[in-house]
């Protein structure tokens, strides 16, 4: 079995740094927004998008990860599946977790409530980060057999789905959560400033993402090898 | 309040969320090595024992 361990440290220490980097450019760096444009007060908030984005976009990353292994699984029972979907629902609760908490903040700020019950991307987004929690905690406290893997993949499959609702919430059905705002159009478009420090924190959070990938799966892994263990010392310890 | 209290607020969330997790996935890593390492050696000696 490869040990990950050293290159997963030395991935999420840049991944780490360049995220912090990208705090410290959106704050000294990039220009401020025009405080006409938005609620009083809340223009400054606004420089929490470097991490929220990147936290929900590497929580879809997650997600596609925890589909791709909920499909091999399913279909081919293949144990790489397995470790796709175990590392994918784990990473999805911490990128999941950072979007909700990240979110709400601001939206204590710029709309004067931390949550809307009516926003469908908001509860979207709860109800897919709701799903990993109980992906992980399903895997943490079940026996580890192969109908155990079967239910938790088909429920993994129907997270996924939550994906494009979540994705097109905001054009779709926009009531309080902002529009997709890199995309260049009338009303969205960002300042080149805040472009290039959206994608250099995105691209740290990739690092880190794959340095916690590596970790996650290199724990699953041998999670799974002392349970096998333990089974061979059950079965040994009942014919003595 | 300029909303900077509670972007300073946000960003120490996160990088405590995310610096915690990963402080708990390599404890977590060096007990289940530990943990592994202490039945291989049993299994050797019973091995050793056996023959």
């Amino acid at each position: 079995m490869p040990d990950y361990k050293q290159a997963s440290l030395i991935l999420i220490l840049l991944g780490l740094f360049g995220s912090s980097v990208s705090i410290l450019l959106g704050f000294i760096w990039v220009p401020g927004i025009d405080p006409t444009t938005v609620q009083q007060g809340s223009a400054e908030s606004y420089r929490i998008l470097f991490w929220h984005v990147s936290f929900a976009w590497c929580s879809f990353l997650s997600f596609l990860m925890l589909f791709t292994g909920s499909i091999l699984w399913y279909l081919k029972n293949d144990d790489f599946g397995w470790r796709l979907f175990s590392t994918g629902s784990d990473m999805g609760l911490l990128f999941g977790l950072g979007v909700i908490t990240s979110g709400p903040i601001w939206g204590s700020v710029a709309w004067g409530k931390a949550w809307d019950w009516g926003d469908l991307r908001l509860n979207s987004f709860a109800l897919l980060t709701a799903v990993a929690i109980f992906l992980v905690m399903s895997r943490k406290s079940q026996p580890d057999t192969s109908q155990t893997r079967d239910t938790l993949s088909i429920i993994g499959l129907f997270g996924f789905f939550l994906v494009p609702i979540t994705a097109v919430a905001t054009t779709l059905y926009n009531r309080r959560h902002p529009p997709i705002i890199i995309i260049e159009g009338e009303d969205t478009g960002l300042p080149n400033e805040w472009l290039i420090v959206l994608m250099f924190s995105f691209f740290s959070f990739c690092i880190l993402f794959i340095g916690i990938s590596l970790l996650n799966d290199n724990i699953n892994q041998l999670e799974s090898k002392m349970e096998k263990y333990q089974r061979i010392i059950d079965i040994e310890g009942g014919s003595n | 309040m300029t909303g900077l209290t509670e972007l300073a607020v946000a960003y120490i969330i996160m990088i405590g969320i995310i610096g915690g997790y990963v402080w708990n996935l390599f404890s977590k890593l060096k007990d289940i090595e530990s943990r592994i390492e202490g039945v291989e050696i049993n299994f050797l000696k019973e091995e050793s024992e056996d023959e």
